[in-house]
């Protein structure tokens, strides 16, 4: 289960790891 | 990747009201899984450097519904606008990213990258392992073009930086990256994924 966390007003980041290094995307709530 | 992604995505909202999924660049730890998104949001569209659209989604046989921006155009979701940078060989041709307006956010792909493992909010000074890692890695083919985004996104005066490889950098973290970008090597030496290539 990939983390979420709420950064900023509606901006989410969402954490997961891939082979490399920890990879990390960010989503945006309306 | 695609189903962990989502089940975080569904417990903020509904994956299947999604109105845009934004590519940054052209690689699978980005875009894997965006036409899953896709399908599954069937009002949605890809957001995507108009140069993404002319070099790589032409003629993969991609048949949604694709927008392709070009620099300083916005997309309004109402609470947020998106404004598009394009940041070409930073660290693809195609390569963009994004400013949100409203919490002064800088979506910068690949750059500020932090290796390893990180909160969500990073307050320590990786900037030399930045350089580091992007050394190892051979992602930045020379430091010109980055610098010049740098100067660019320090013009903007963001409050806030979410890579796309590491925790978010505030405010007060974010001169450290800066200056490590600025004064450090970090362009491709003669390694790709951590392997020496002949010279």
């Amino acid at each position: 289960m990939a983390r979420i966390d709420e950064i900023v007003d509606g901006i989410y980041w969402i954490s997961t790891t891939v082979t490399l290094t920890a990879s990390t995307s960010a989503s945006i709530s309306s | 990747m695609y189903d962990d992604v989502r089940d975080a995505v569904a417990q903020v909202l509904d994956p299947g009201k999604l109105q845009y999924v934004v590519l940054l660049h052209f690689e699978s730890d980005e875009c894997g899984g965006m036409d899953r998104f896709l399908a599954g949001a069937p009002s949605s569209a890809l957001a995507c450097s108009a140069a993404s659209v002319q070099l790589n989604l032409t003629g993969w046989n991609y048949r949604g519904r694709v927008e392709g921006h070009e620099d300083g155009e916005v997309i309004d979701l109402g609470a947020h606008k998106l404004r598009f940078l394009e940041t070409p060989h930073v660290h693809h041709w195609d390569s963009m990213m994004l400013y949100e307006e409203k919490t002064k956010s800088v979506f910068p792909s690949d750059l500020f990258i932090q290796p390893g493992d990180q909160p969500p909010i990073v307050t320590d000074n990786l900037g030399t392992e930045m350089c580091g890692f992007y050394r190892e890695m051979g992602i930045f083919a020379h430091e010109d073009p980055v610098r010049h985004v740098v100067d660019r996104l320090e013009r903007l005066d963001p409050d806030w930086i979410h890579g796309m490889h590491g925790g978010s950098l505030p405010r007060a973290t974010i001169p450290q990256f800066v200056r490590a970008l600025r004064e450090e090597p970090f362009a491709y030496q003669g390694k790709v994924l951590g392997r020496e290539l002949p010279s």
